[in-house]
C-alpha cells in the first residue's frame, strides 16, 4: 500500500468515526431511521471505542432532562392572558386556576363553538378540578351541562351508558378518551363517582353501541366498569 | 395516536379563528413552550411573556402552517425565534459566540472531591454552563428527543450544522469537565 493511499485510508477512517459520532446521540434518542441504525450498529461492533461513547451520552441525556425537569413541573397557566391578547375573551374570573376550559369541554356535553365562547360556558358551570384526577373531581354546579350552557339548547341524550373512572385515571386521560371516541359526559358525579356517558343518538345500531362499549371497557387502566 | 383531534388539526381550526382550538393547544403545550424558551432567556418572568407571544403568533400565522413538520416542531420553532430575538434585545449574552459559555465556579480541592462524588450534579452544572446556542441544541435533541431534519428546522440551520453543532457541544462540555476535575476520556 503507497504512502499516499494510507492517508487516504486513514483519512477515510476518521471522517467516518466523525461521521458516526455526530449521530450517536440522535441513535440514542431512537431518530435515526432503520438503515441508519443498523449501519450504526454495524460500526460500533467493531469500534468498542466508539461504543464506549454511548454511556456518556446516555448520561449527557439523563442530565439534560434532569436539568429541563424544573420547568416541566411548572403548573399549567391559564389562557387568559393569550386570549386577551388576542383580543377574544376577557379574563374569566371564575374559571379553576391553573385549568383551560379545553378539559371540561373535552369531558362534557359542552357545545365548543366560537360563537358560545368562553364566558357562557364558563358563567353556566363552576366546576372545581382540585387535582388532576377524576376522584377528586367536584362538580359544584353542573346545571349547564345539559342545557348545553348557552341559553336553553338541550343536549339529546341519547343512547347513554354509566361509567366509573378510576379514582387515579387523570382528567387529561379521561377526556382523550372520551373525545377519541366521539363521546361526552351528560350526567355525573353520582353515588359511588358514577358518570352517564353519551355513546350516541337514540337510534345507534346495536353493534356501534357494542363496539364504543367495547372500546371503553378495553381501557381498563382508566374505567373499572361500564354498564 | 391517542387523542382524536391531532395538533394539525388543532391548527387548521385555530386558522379559521377557533379560540378554543387555540386555547387546547395551549394547555397542551404551554409547559414544553415555556421550558423550551425558558433554558434559552434564563428569566421565567419573560419566558412567561414569551410563551404567551408564541401563542399569539400560532393565532396569527396558523394559516401558514404547512403540516410538513409535526406541530410541536412548528412551536419549537417559533418559540426559537422569540427567544433569540429577546436574546438579541437584551444584549446581555451574544450569539454565535462559542466562547460565552462561562466555566464553572472555580472550586476549592473540598469542593472538587464533593462535585467528583456527584458526577451528575457536576454534568447538569456544565450542561448548564453551555453558550445559548449549544445548550439549545443539546435540549432539542436529549429532551425534545427531535431528529437531525426536526432540529434543522426548529433551528433554521442545515442538516449538517445540527449534527456538527451538537458534536461541538459535546466537545465543550468534556472540556468544561476537565476544567472542573473529570476527564472523561472524550474526546
Amino acid at each position: 500500500m503507497s504512502k499516499d493511499t494510507k492517508h487516504e485510508s486513514a483519512k477515510l477512517e476518521r471522517d467516518k468515526r466523525d461521521e458516526v459520532e455526530m449521530m450517536l446521540p440522535f441513535y440514542v434518542t431512537g431518530q435515526l431511521d432503520h438503515s441508519e441504525a443498523n449501519e450504526i450498529d454495524e460500526y460500533l461492533k467493531h469500534h468498542p471505542d466508539v461504543a464506549h461513547q454511548l454511556d456518556l451520552i446516555r448520561a449527557e441525556r439523563e442530565n439534560t432532562a434532569a436539568s429541563n425537569a424544573i420547568y416541566a413541573s411548572r403548573p399549567a397557566r391559564s389562557f387568559d392572558r393569550v386570549a386577551a391578547m388576542i383580543g377574544k375573551t376577557p379574563a374569566q374570573p371564575t374559571r379553576a386556576a391553573g385549568w383551560g376550559l379545553d378539559w371540561i369541554k373535552q369531558l362534557f356535553a359542552i357545545p365548543s363553538s366560537p360563537a358560545l365562547g368562553f364566558v357562557g360556558a364558563a358563567a353556566a358551570i363552576v366546576i372545581l378540578l382540585q387535582a388532576a384526577t377524576i376522584g377528586t373531581l367536584v362538580v359544584a354546579q353542573y346545571s349547564g351541562i345539559f342545557t348545553g350552557a348557552s341559553g336553553g339548547n338541550a343536549v339529546d341524550a341519547g343512547t347513554t351508558v354509566v361509567v366509573r373512572f378510576a379514582d387515579d385515571a387523570s382528567a387529561a386521560a379521561i377526556a382523550d378518551v372520551l373525545s377519541g371516541l366521539g363521546l361526552k359526559i351528560v350526567d355525573g358525579p353520582r353515588g359511588g363517582r358514577l358518570f352517564t356517558v353519551r355513546i350516541g343518538p337514540k337510534n345507534m345500531s346495536e353493534g356501534e353501541r357494542e363496539r364504543l362499549i367495547a372500546a371503553l371497557k378495553a381501557r381498563s387502566d382508566l374505567i373499572v366498569f361500564v354498564s | 395516536m391517542d387523542r382524536l383531534i391531532a395538533d394539525d388539526q388543532l391548527i387548521a381550526r385555530v386558522a379559521a379563528a377557533d379560540p378554543v382550538a387555540l386555547e387546547t393547544l395551549y394547555m397542551r403545550h404551554q409547559t414544553r413552550v415555556f421550558g423550551f424558551i425558558a433554558r434559552i432567556v434564563r428569566d421565567e418572568a419573560v419566558a412567561e411573556e414569551l410563551t404567551n407571544e408564541v401563542f399569539v403568533d400560532v393565532w396569527k400565522h396558523a394559516g401558514g402552517y404547512e403540516g410538513r413538520s409535526r406541530a410541536t416542531t412548528w412551536l419549537l420553532s417559533i418559540a426559537h425565534n422569540r427567544a433569540i430575538s429577546a436574546l438579541r434585545k437584551r444584549r446581555e449574552e451574544p450569539w454565535d459566540d462559542e466562547t460565552a459559555a462561562s466555566l464553572p465556579d472555580q472550586a476549592d480541592d473540598s469542593e472538587v472531591a464533593l462535585q467528583k462524588a456527584d458526577k451528575g450534579r457536576l454534568l447538569r452544572r456544565c450542561i448548564d454552563a453551555l453558550s445559548t446556542e449549544y445548550r439549545e441544541i443539546v435540549d432539542l435533541v436529549y429532551f425534545h428527543e427531535l431528529s437531525v431534519a426536526e432540529a434543522s428546522a426548529v433551528l433554521g440551520i442545515p442538516e449538517g450544522t445540527v449534527k456538527t453543532r451538537l458534536f461541538n457541544a459535546r466537545k465543550r462540555l468534556s472540556v468544561l469537565l476537565k476544567d472542573a476535575g473529570v476527564d472523561r476520556g472524550w474526546p
